[in-house]
Protein backbone atom coordinates (compact mmCIF):
# COMPACT_ATOMS: atom_id res chain seq x y z
CA UNK A 1 0.00 0.00 0.00
CA UNK A 2 1.38 3.74 -0.81
CA UNK A 3 1.58 4.56 2.59
CA UNK A 4 3.85 2.41 3.42
CA UNK A 5 6.21 2.89 0.62
CA UNK A 6 8.64 5.15 1.78
CA UNK A 7 9.29 8.42 -0.33
CA UNK A 8 12.75 7.52 -1.04
CA UNK A 9 13.76 4.76 -2.05
CA UNK A 10 17.04 2.62 -0.95
CA UNK A 11 17.21 0.50 -3.24
CA UNK A 12 20.29 0.49 -5.38
CA UNK A 13 20.21 -2.88 -7.64
CA UNK A 14 17.10 -3.39 -10.49
CA UNK A 15 14.22 -1.18 -9.68
CA UNK A 16 10.67 -1.70 -10.94
CA UNK A 17 7.27 -1.14 -9.14
CA UNK A 18 7.12 -4.65 -8.43
CA UNK A 19 10.46 -5.19 -6.56
CA UNK A 20 9.79 -1.64 -5.05
CA UNK A 21 6.35 -3.12 -3.45
CA UNK A 22 7.88 -6.24 -2.53
CA UNK A 23 11.14 -4.67 -0.76
CA UNK A 24 8.45 -2.66 1.03
CA UNK A 25 6.67 -5.64 2.35
CA UNK A 26 10.10 -7.12 3.42
CA UNK A 27 10.33 -3.59 5.64
CA UNK A 28 6.74 -2.96 6.86
CA UNK A 29 7.09 -6.99 8.19
CA UNK A 30 10.28 -6.47 9.39
CA UNK A 31 9.18 -3.53 11.41
CA UNK A 32 5.39 -5.50 12.91
CA UNK A 33 7.03 -8.73 13.65
CA UNK A 34 7.47 -8.12 17.07
CA UNK A 35 3.81 -6.81 17.35
CA UNK A 36 2.83 -10.19 15.62
CA UNK A 37 4.65 -12.18 17.72
CA UNK A 38 3.23 -10.76 20.96
CA UNK A 39 -0.20 -11.20 19.79
CA UNK A 40 0.58 -14.90 18.53
CA UNK A 41 1.90 -15.46 22.02
CA UNK A 42 -0.78 -14.25 23.71
CA UNK A 43 -3.09 -16.77 21.53
CA UNK A 44 -1.21 -19.39 21.93
CA UNK A 45 -1.05 -18.93 25.77
CA UNK A 46 -3.68 -21.24 27.16
CA UNK A 47 -3.52 -19.62 30.96
CA UNK A 48 -4.41 -16.49 28.96
CA UNK A 49 -8.38 -16.07 29.72
CA UNK A 50 -10.38 -16.79 26.76
CA UNK A 51 -11.52 -13.47 25.77
CA UNK A 52 -8.23 -11.78 25.86
CA UNK A 53 -7.13 -14.34 23.46
CA UNK A 54 -10.44 -13.90 21.23
CA UNK A 55 -9.57 -10.16 21.30
CA UNK A 56 -6.04 -10.73 20.05
CA UNK A 57 -6.87 -13.33 17.55
CA UNK A 58 -9.09 -10.41 16.27
CA UNK A 59 -6.63 -7.99 16.27
CA UNK A 60 -4.22 -10.15 14.76
CA UNK A 61 -6.45 -10.65 12.16
CA UNK A 62 -7.02 -6.52 11.80
CA UNK A 63 -3.52 -5.85 10.97
CA UNK A 64 -2.55 -4.88 7.66
CA UNK A 65 -1.49 -7.51 4.75
CA UNK A 66 1.32 -5.94 4.11
CA UNK A 67 2.86 -7.41 8.15
CA UNK A 68 2.45 -10.63 6.51
CA UNK A 69 5.19 -12.58 5.71
CA UNK A 70 3.37 -14.68 3.16
CA UNK A 71 3.25 -11.34 1.14
CA UNK A 72 6.85 -11.43 0.77
CA UNK A 73 8.07 -13.00 -2.83
CA UNK A 74 11.64 -13.79 -3.63
CA UNK A 75 11.99 -11.71 -7.01
CA UNK A 76 15.54 -11.39 -8.91
CA UNK A 77 17.79 -9.22 -7.66
CA UNK A 78 19.14 -8.46 -11.16
CA UNK A 79 15.66 -8.45 -13.15
CA UNK A 80 12.87 -8.46 -10.76
CA UNK A 81 11.54 -11.82 -12.59
CA UNK A 82 9.45 -13.64 -9.74
CA UNK A 83 9.51 -17.47 -10.82
CA UNK A 84 12.65 -20.06 -10.96
CA UNK A 85 15.00 -18.07 -8.44
CA UNK A 86 17.74 -19.88 -6.85
CA UNK A 87 18.17 -18.88 -3.21
CA UNK A 88 21.43 -19.10 -3.12
CA UNK A 89 22.72 -16.47 -5.61
CA UNK A 90 18.90 -14.45 -5.67
CA UNK A 91 19.28 -14.37 -9.23
CA UNK A 92 16.36 -15.73 -11.75
CA UNK A 93 17.31 -18.60 -13.80
CA UNK A 94 18.51 -16.64 -16.95
CA UNK A 95 20.53 -14.13 -15.13
CA UNK A 96 22.13 -16.81 -13.01
CA UNK A 97 22.94 -18.64 -16.56
CA UNK A 98 24.27 -15.54 -18.06
CA UNK A 99 26.22 -14.38 -14.96
CA UNK A 100 27.70 -17.78 -13.92
CA UNK A 101 28.92 -18.07 -18.10
CA UNK A 102 30.27 -15.09 -17.76
CA UNK A 103 31.82 -16.22 -14.51
CA UNK A 104 30.83 -14.12 -12.42
CA UNK A 105 29.28 -16.03 -9.53
CA UNK A 106 32.48 -18.09 -7.87
CA UNK A 107 32.97 -21.45 -8.20
CA UNK A 108 29.92 -21.27 -10.57
CA UNK A 109 30.56 -23.40 -14.12
CA UNK A 110 29.32 -25.96 -16.43
CA UNK A 111 28.74 -29.40 -15.24
CA UNK A 112 29.53 -32.35 -17.27
CA UNK A 113 29.42 -36.04 -16.01
CA UNK B 1 15.22 -47.63 44.68
CA UNK B 2 12.73 -45.63 42.68
CA UNK B 3 12.02 -41.73 43.67
CA UNK B 4 9.04 -40.31 44.82
CA UNK B 5 7.41 -38.29 42.70
CA UNK B 6 7.24 -34.96 44.53
CA UNK B 7 11.64 -35.39 44.64
CA UNK B 8 11.61 -35.48 41.20
CA UNK B 9 9.87 -32.46 40.47
CA UNK B 10 11.87 -30.63 43.18
CA UNK B 11 14.27 -31.92 40.94
CA UNK B 12 13.29 -30.45 38.08
CA UNK B 13 12.10 -27.16 39.76
CA UNK B 14 15.71 -26.61 40.83
CA UNK B 15 16.80 -27.38 37.64
CA UNK B 16 15.16 -25.45 35.59
CA UNK B 17 15.73 -22.47 37.74
CA UNK B 18 19.52 -23.07 37.18
CA UNK B 19 18.84 -22.76 33.35
CA UNK B 20 16.38 -20.12 33.55
CA UNK B 21 13.68 -22.25 31.52
CA UNK B 22 9.62 -22.50 32.07
CA UNK B 23 8.89 -24.92 34.96
CA UNK B 24 5.72 -26.28 34.03
CA UNK B 25 5.18 -30.05 34.86
CA UNK B 26 1.21 -29.91 33.66
CA UNK B 27 2.74 -29.56 30.33
CA UNK B 28 0.08 -26.51 29.56
CA UNK B 29 0.69 -24.59 26.06
CA UNK B 30 2.35 -21.61 27.35
CA UNK B 31 3.17 -20.00 23.95
CA UNK B 32 6.84 -20.17 25.24
CA UNK B 33 7.18 -21.97 22.09
CA UNK B 34 6.45 -18.30 20.11
CA UNK B 35 9.03 -16.64 22.37
CA UNK B 36 11.48 -18.62 21.40
CA UNK B 37 11.43 -18.23 17.69
CA UNK B 38 13.61 -15.64 16.43
CA UNK B 39 12.64 -12.87 14.22
CA UNK B 40 12.86 -13.47 10.86
CA UNK B 41 12.55 -10.06 9.77
CA UNK B 42 15.90 -8.28 9.60
CA UNK B 43 17.08 -11.43 7.13
CA UNK B 44 13.86 -11.29 5.06
CA UNK B 45 14.21 -7.51 4.48
CA UNK B 46 18.04 -7.80 3.80
CA UNK B 47 17.29 -9.32 0.54
CA UNK B 48 17.57 -6.73 -2.09
CA UNK B 49 20.66 -4.87 -2.46
CA UNK B 50 20.86 -1.78 -0.91
CA UNK B 51 22.03 1.89 -2.03
CA UNK B 52 25.56 2.66 -1.98
CA UNK B 53 28.32 5.43 -3.19
CA UNK B 54 27.75 6.68 -6.46
CA UNK B 55 30.19 9.06 -8.78
CA UNK B 56 27.81 11.53 -8.28
CA UNK B 57 28.29 11.72 -4.31
CA UNK B 58 31.99 11.67 -4.97
CA UNK B 59 31.71 14.56 -7.22
CA UNK B 60 29.67 16.33 -4.57
CA UNK B 61 32.32 15.91 -2.12
CA UNK B 62 34.83 16.82 -4.50
CA UNK B 63 32.93 20.23 -5.34
CA UNK B 64 32.77 20.59 -2.10
CA UNK B 65 36.61 20.71 -1.34
CA UNK B 66 36.80 23.05 -4.52
CA UNK B 67 37.91 20.51 -6.77
CA UNK B 68 36.86 19.62 -10.46
CA UNK B 69 35.49 16.52 -12.02
CA UNK B 70 34.58 15.18 -15.08
CA UNK B 71 32.19 12.74 -15.81
CA UNK B 72 32.22 11.32 -19.47
CA UNK B 73 28.96 10.20 -19.56
CA UNK B 74 27.00 12.79 -18.80
CA UNK B 75 28.69 15.32 -20.98
CA UNK B 76 27.65 12.86 -23.81
CA UNK B 77 24.22 12.76 -22.75
CA UNK B 78 24.09 16.47 -22.30
CA UNK B 79 25.54 16.90 -25.55
CA UNK B 80 23.59 14.30 -27.61
CA UNK B 81 20.49 16.10 -25.69
CA UNK B 82 21.59 19.49 -27.54
CA UNK B 83 21.93 17.81 -31.00
CA UNK B 84 18.66 16.71 -30.95
CA UNK B 85 17.24 20.14 -29.57
CA UNK B 86 19.10 21.36 -32.87
CA UNK B 87 17.51 19.00 -35.16
CA UNK B 88 14.53 19.27 -33.55
CA UNK B 89 13.80 15.98 -31.82
CA UNK B 90 13.93 17.26 -28.21
CA UNK B 91 11.36 16.40 -25.34
CA UNK B 92 8.19 18.13 -25.96
CA UNK B 93 7.05 20.71 -23.50
CA UNK B 94 5.47 19.24 -20.21
CA UNK B 95 1.88 20.18 -20.47
CA UNK B 96 0.92 21.66 -17.30
CA UNK B 97 -3.07 21.77 -17.31
CA UNK B 98 -5.78 19.07 -18.99
CA UNK B 99 -6.93 21.61 -21.77
CA UNK B 100 -3.29 21.97 -22.67
CA UNK B 101 -3.04 18.20 -23.50
CA UNK B 102 -6.32 17.90 -24.88
CA UNK B 103 -5.43 20.69 -27.82
CA UNK B 104 -2.39 18.49 -28.35
CA UNK B 105 -3.88 15.50 -28.99
CA UNK B 106 -6.63 17.03 -30.97
CA UNK B 107 -4.00 18.83 -33.61
CA UNK B 108 -3.30 15.43 -34.73
CA UNK C 1 64.68 -28.39 -4.42
CA UNK C 2 66.87 -26.38 -2.53
CA UNK C 3 69.41 -27.55 -4.34
CA UNK C 4 68.25 -27.79 -7.79
CA UNK C 5 67.85 -24.18 -7.23
CA UNK C 6 71.18 -23.44 -6.12
CA UNK C 7 72.44 -25.61 -8.82
CA UNK C 8 70.57 -23.69 -11.44
CA UNK C 9 72.09 -20.04 -10.25
CA UNK C 10 76.06 -21.56 -10.67
CA UNK C 11 74.99 -22.31 -14.19
CA UNK C 12 73.45 -19.06 -15.12
CA UNK C 13 76.45 -17.41 -13.72
CA UNK C 14 79.18 -19.27 -15.47
CA UNK C 15 77.68 -18.19 -18.91
CA UNK C 16 78.71 -14.42 -17.89
CA UNK C 17 81.93 -16.44 -16.17
CA UNK C 18 84.15 -14.23 -18.41
CA UNK C 19 83.45 -10.98 -17.27
CA UNK C 20 82.13 -11.82 -13.19
CA UNK C 21 85.29 -13.48 -12.67
CA UNK C 22 85.66 -12.20 -8.68
CA UNK C 23 81.43 -12.24 -8.67
CA UNK C 24 81.16 -16.15 -9.62
CA UNK C 25 83.77 -17.03 -7.07
CA UNK C 26 82.11 -15.26 -4.22
CA UNK C 27 78.89 -16.64 -4.80
CA UNK C 28 80.56 -19.99 -4.95
CA UNK C 29 82.47 -19.91 -2.06
CA UNK C 30 78.65 -19.01 -0.17
CA UNK C 31 77.44 -22.08 -2.30
CA UNK C 32 80.21 -24.17 -0.72
CA UNK C 33 80.43 -22.43 2.85
CA UNK C 34 76.89 -21.09 3.93
CA UNK C 35 73.71 -22.94 2.89
CA UNK C 36 69.95 -20.85 3.45
CA UNK C 37 68.13 -21.03 6.54
CA UNK C 38 66.62 -23.96 8.27
CA UNK C 39 63.41 -22.42 8.35
CA UNK C 40 63.91 -21.67 4.66
CA UNK C 41 64.67 -24.92 3.45
CA UNK C 42 61.77 -26.57 5.63
CA UNK C 43 59.25 -24.68 3.37
CA UNK C 44 60.50 -27.21 0.56
CA UNK C 45 60.25 -30.22 2.57
CA UNK C 46 57.01 -32.06 4.47
CA UNK C 47 55.74 -29.72 6.81
CA UNK C 48 56.49 -30.49 11.08
CA UNK C 49 54.63 -31.41 13.44
CA UNK C 50 54.68 -31.65 16.67
CA UNK C 51 53.50 -34.57 18.69
CA UNK C 52 50.48 -34.62 20.88
CA UNK C 53 50.63 -35.80 24.40
CA UNK C 54 47.27 -36.34 25.49
CA UNK C 55 45.36 -36.17 22.42
CA UNK C 56 42.62 -33.82 23.63
CA UNK C 57 40.76 -31.79 20.61
CA UNK C 58 40.84 -27.88 21.47
CA UNK C 59 39.91 -26.54 17.69
CA UNK C 60 38.54 -27.46 15.17
CA UNK C 61 39.59 -25.55 11.96
CA UNK C 62 37.45 -26.26 8.57
CA UNK C 63 38.80 -24.40 5.38
CA UNK C 64 35.97 -24.39 2.18
CA UNK C 65 37.40 -23.23 -0.58
CA UNK C 66 36.35 -23.87 -4.99
CA UNK C 67 39.83 -24.26 -6.05
CA UNK C 68 42.09 -27.50 -4.87
CA UNK C 69 45.19 -24.66 -5.04
CA UNK C 70 43.75 -22.48 -2.67
CA UNK C 71 42.95 -24.69 -0.30
CA UNK C 72 45.83 -26.90 0.04
CA UNK C 73 48.01 -24.21 -0.26
CA UNK C 74 46.19 -22.89 3.07
CA UNK C 75 45.83 -26.05 4.97
CA UNK C 76 49.56 -26.29 4.38
CA UNK C 77 50.25 -22.66 5.74
CA UNK C 78 48.03 -22.88 8.68
CA UNK C 79 50.34 -26.40 9.74
CA UNK C 80 53.19 -24.90 9.32
CA UNK C 81 52.09 -21.77 11.71
CA UNK C 82 50.64 -24.31 14.32
CA UNK C 83 54.24 -25.98 14.36
CA UNK C 84 55.84 -22.42 15.03
CA UNK C 85 53.53 -21.79 17.82
CA UNK C 86 54.19 -25.56 19.10
CA UNK C 87 50.45 -26.56 18.46
CA UNK C 88 49.97 -30.02 17.83
CA UNK C 89 47.96 -30.65 14.77
CA UNK C 90 45.76 -33.06 12.96
CA UNK C 91 45.17 -33.08 9.60
CA UNK C 92 44.73 -31.80 6.94
CA UNK C 93 41.77 -34.45 6.50
CA UNK C 94 39.97 -33.83 3.35
CA UNK C 95 36.32 -33.79 4.25
CA UNK C 96 33.72 -35.07 1.53
CA UNK C 97 33.07 -32.31 -1.43
CA UNK C 98 30.21 -30.39 -1.35
CA UNK C 99 28.40 -30.61 -4.47
CA UNK C 100 25.55 -28.44 -5.99
CA UNK C 101 24.34 -28.59 -9.03
CA UNK C 102 21.56 -26.50 -11.10
CA UNK C 103 20.67 -27.09 -14.63
CA UNK C 104 18.78 -24.00 -16.17
CA UNK C 105 17.09 -23.76 -20.30
CA UNK C 106 19.31 -22.45 -22.38
CA UNK C 107 16.68 -19.70 -23.72
CA UNK C 108 14.59 -17.23 -21.53
CA UNK C 109 11.91 -18.21 -22.80
CA UNK C 110 10.42 -21.56 -23.03
CA UNK C 111 11.95 -24.29 -25.38
CA UNK C 112 12.30 -26.41 -21.84
CA UNK C 113 13.92 -29.34 -24.03
CA UNK C 114 17.66 -27.36 -24.43
CA UNK C 115 19.18 -27.25 -20.93
CA UNK C 116 22.12 -26.55 -19.22
CA UNK C 117 24.05 -27.74 -16.10
CA UNK C 118 26.01 -25.71 -13.76
CA UNK C 119 28.04 -27.06 -10.64
CA UNK C 120 29.56 -25.47 -7.75
CA UNK C 121 31.92 -28.22 -5.71
CA UNK C 122 33.20 -26.78 -2.64
CA UNK C 123 36.39 -28.53 -1.15
CA UNK C 124 37.11 -28.70 2.76
CA UNK C 125 39.78 -29.59 4.63
CA UNK C 126 40.00 -30.30 8.16
CA UNK C 127 42.92 -29.55 10.76
CA UNK C 128 42.65 -30.21 14.35
CA UNK C 129 44.76 -28.86 17.37
CA UNK C 130 45.23 -31.57 19.93
CA UNK C 131 45.72 -30.53 23.56
CA UNK C 132 46.82 -26.39 23.27
CA UNK C 133 46.57 -23.94 25.24
CA UNK C 134 43.70 -21.95 24.55
CA UNK C 135 45.32 -18.51 23.95
CA UNK C 136 48.01 -19.35 22.05
CA UNK C 137 45.01 -20.99 19.63
CA UNK C 138 43.54 -17.83 19.47
CA UNK C 139 46.61 -16.30 18.75
CA UNK C 140 46.94 -19.12 15.91
CA UNK C 141 43.24 -18.36 14.50
CA UNK C 142 44.33 -14.68 14.71
CA UNK C 143 47.17 -15.24 13.14
CA UNK C 144 45.20 -17.02 10.10
CA UNK C 145 42.73 -14.52 9.88
CA UNK C 146 45.55 -11.81 9.20
CA UNK C 147 46.99 -13.67 6.43
CA UNK C 148 43.85 -14.60 4.87
CA UNK C 149 44.15 -16.50 1.33
CA UNK C 150 41.89 -15.41 -1.35
CA UNK C 151 39.07 -17.53 -1.98
CA UNK C 152 39.53 -19.58 1.13
CA UNK C 153 36.89 -19.53 3.95
CA UNK C 154 37.63 -20.43 7.25
CA UNK C 155 35.32 -21.49 10.56
CA UNK C 156 36.59 -22.68 13.92
CA UNK C 157 34.86 -24.47 16.50
CA UNK C 158 36.98 -24.21 19.45
CA UNK C 159 36.69 -26.02 23.10
CA UNK C 160 37.45 -24.81 26.22
CA UNK C 161 38.56 -27.18 28.95
CA UNK C 162 38.06 -26.27 32.95
CA UNK C 163 39.58 -28.08 36.17
CA UNK C 164 37.04 -29.67 38.78
CA UNK C 165 37.19 -26.78 40.61
CA UNK C 166 35.24 -24.57 37.96
CA UNK C 167 32.83 -23.05 40.26
CA UNK C 168 35.96 -21.61 42.88
CA UNK C 169 37.55 -19.77 39.36
CA UNK C 170 34.11 -18.47 38.22
CA UNK C 171 33.69 -17.13 41.41
CA UNK C 172 37.39 -15.47 42.39
CA UNK C 173 36.51 -13.90 38.64
CA UNK C 174 33.01 -12.62 39.03
CA UNK C 175 33.88 -9.22 39.86
CA UNK C 176 36.37 -8.52 37.47
CA UNK C 177 34.04 -9.70 35.11
CA UNK C 178 31.23 -7.75 36.02
CA UNK C 179 33.36 -4.42 36.19
CA UNK C 180 33.70 -5.14 32.55
CA UNK C 181 30.13 -6.05 32.21
CA UNK C 182 28.74 -2.94 34.21
CA UNK C 183 28.79 -0.24 31.07
CA UNK C 184 26.50 -2.83 28.65
CA UNK C 185 24.67 -3.45 31.47
CA UNK C 186 23.68 0.06 32.37
CA UNK C 187 22.14 0.23 28.74
CA UNK C 188 19.79 -2.52 29.28
CA UNK C 189 16.36 -1.50 31.14
CA UNK C 190 12.43 -1.01 30.57
CA UNK C 191 11.22 1.98 29.33
CA UNK C 192 9.40 4.36 31.52
CA UNK C 193 7.00 4.69 29.22
CA UNK C 194 5.48 1.30 29.08
CA UNK C 195 5.85 0.80 32.52
CA UNK C 196 2.48 1.67 33.24
CA UNK C 197 0.96 -0.89 31.66
CA UNK C 198 0.41 -4.08 33.83
CA UNK C 199 -2.59 -6.25 32.38
CA UNK C 200 -2.17 -7.51 29.19
CA UNK C 201 -5.61 -6.45 27.97
CA UNK C 202 -4.69 -2.89 28.97
CA UNK C 203 -2.24 -3.16 26.16
CA UNK C 204 -4.46 -4.77 23.86
CA UNK C 205 -6.63 -2.12 24.24
CA UNK C 206 -3.85 0.42 23.85
CA UNK C 207 -3.26 2.27 20.52
CA UNK C 208 -0.16 1.12 19.64
CA UNK C 209 -1.86 -2.27 18.83
CA UNK C 210 -5.54 -0.76 17.69
CA UNK C 211 -4.91 2.69 16.14
CA UNK C 212 -3.88 2.99 12.59
CA UNK C 213 -0.13 4.08 11.84
CA UNK C 214 1.31 6.38 9.55
CA UNK C 215 3.89 5.46 7.06
CA UNK C 216 7.15 4.24 7.12
CA UNK C 217 9.13 7.59 7.58
CA UNK C 218 12.36 5.94 8.97
CA UNK C 219 14.33 5.31 5.57
CA UNK C 220 17.84 5.72 5.06
CA UNK C 221 18.02 8.86 2.81
CA UNK C 222 20.13 7.36 -0.26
Amino acid sequence: MSHFRAKIQDLGGFINPRVVRDHTKRKVFAQFEPDRQALRYVIHNTSLPQRVRAQAQLQLASMHAYTRSTQVKNRCVAGGVPRSVIRAFRLGRFQFRMQALAGELPGVRKASW
Amino acid sequence: MAAPYSRLLDLAKVQCRIFSLNFNPERLRLGNKILRQRLRGPALAAWYPRKTVSFRDLQETCSRSGLTTFDEYEDDREEAIQVAKLRGKGRPKKKRTAAESRSAKKKK
Amino acid sequence: MVWFMNTTQVYIISNDMHSHMNRKERLDSINSKARLPRSVQAVYLRPLRRKAEYGLPVCDLQLRSYSVRNVEFFADFAVRAAYYLKLPVSGPVPLPRIVERWTMPRSNFVHKKSQENFERITLRRLIQIKDGNPQVVQAWLAFLRKHAFYGVGMKANVWEHEGLDVAESMDSTLPDVEKTLEPYLSQFGQREDTRSHDSISDILDNERFVAYRGPLTTVRRG
